[in-house]
């Protein structure tokens, strides 16, 4: 089992905000950032489960936007999350949304507790 | 001279020919049983001399279901319910304990417990625990590179 955590969560949100790991390579707002550190779980056999807290942060120099793409995002994880596609290879569950403003750009992090199992 | 020192995982355990599916650990213990003895000739200071050894397992796995219709590779939970619930002969069952570039061993033995274990916490796996006594031999049957 190959860890794949990131790459569902880039296929899922690149169509909403360009998105990005750790650091964007963009100077225009929108975009999103995520990170994780990703734990894996193994039996004698290999790898049957990894886990890992992961972090989307929106930026935009728009609240109602931030808001906007942020609200995008949840939604289009929780529909993937229950596809036929996916068949229970993910979980995501969402932890905490935190919202704050610096210097006119506004950011929406959303945590999530996500797990594959396949 | 080389050395080597197995990874966990490069041990194993089977139970008539098949590994645990999802396992997670095994344990062997083998323990001495003494006979305590003492003559005048000892001089007040005990005698141990060891009259044979009680040689057990314990496998610890998750809770795994095979819901394939062929023939499955590895036991599965039911596999192993149905083995511990086996009585007379047919409980028991011919184990091998291999180590990679050790010796093999093995032997015949019966299940004494099994267990499982599952909570309401999310996300977290039930597992199942099984615990074998060699009864009779337990002796290499292949010699180790070494």
């Amino acid at each position: 089992m190959t860890e794949s955590i990131g790459i569902m969560l880039t296929n899922v949100c690149k169509g909403i905000v360009p998105f990005f790991l750790s650091e964007a390579q963009t100077e225009s707002y929108p975009y999103a950032v995520y990170e994780y550190t990703p734990q894996e779980f193994r039996t004698k056999d290999g790898i049957y489960k990894i886990t890992a807290d992961v972090y989307i942060r929106v930026y935009s120099e728009d609240a109602d936007d931030a808001e906007a793409k942020a609200a995008a995002i949840k939604e289009a994880l929780d529909a993937y999350c229950g596809t036929a596609y996916n068949n229970g290879q993910y979980i995501l569950r969402l932890q905490a949304t935190t919202e704050s403003c610096t210097e006119g750009v506004w950011q929406i992090e959303l945590q999530y507790f996500v797990k594959q199992t396949a | 001279m080389a050395t080597s020192r197995p990874e966990g995982y490069n041990i194993s355990l089977t139970i008539g020919g098949k590994t645990l599916l999802g396992r997670t650990q095994e344990d062997l213990s083998i323990a001495a049983v003494t006979k305590t003895s003492i003559t005048k000739d000892d001089q007040g200071v005990q005698q141990e001399q060891v009259v044979r050894h009680d040689v057990t397992f314990k496998v610890a796995a998750l809770l795994s279901i095979d819901d394939s219709t062929s023939t499955h590779t590895k036991l599965d939970r039911d596999d192993v319910i149905a083995l511990a619930l086996a009585t007379g002969s047919s409980a028991v069952v011919a184990v091998q304990y291999l180590c990679t570039g050790g010796a093999t061993y093995g032997g015949n033995a019966i299940i004494t417990g099994y267990s499982e274990s599952s909570s309401g916490d999310v996300d977290s796996d039930a597992t199942i625990s099984l615990d074998l006594k060699i009864t009779g031999d337990f002796a290499a049957v292949t010699n180790g590179n070494g």
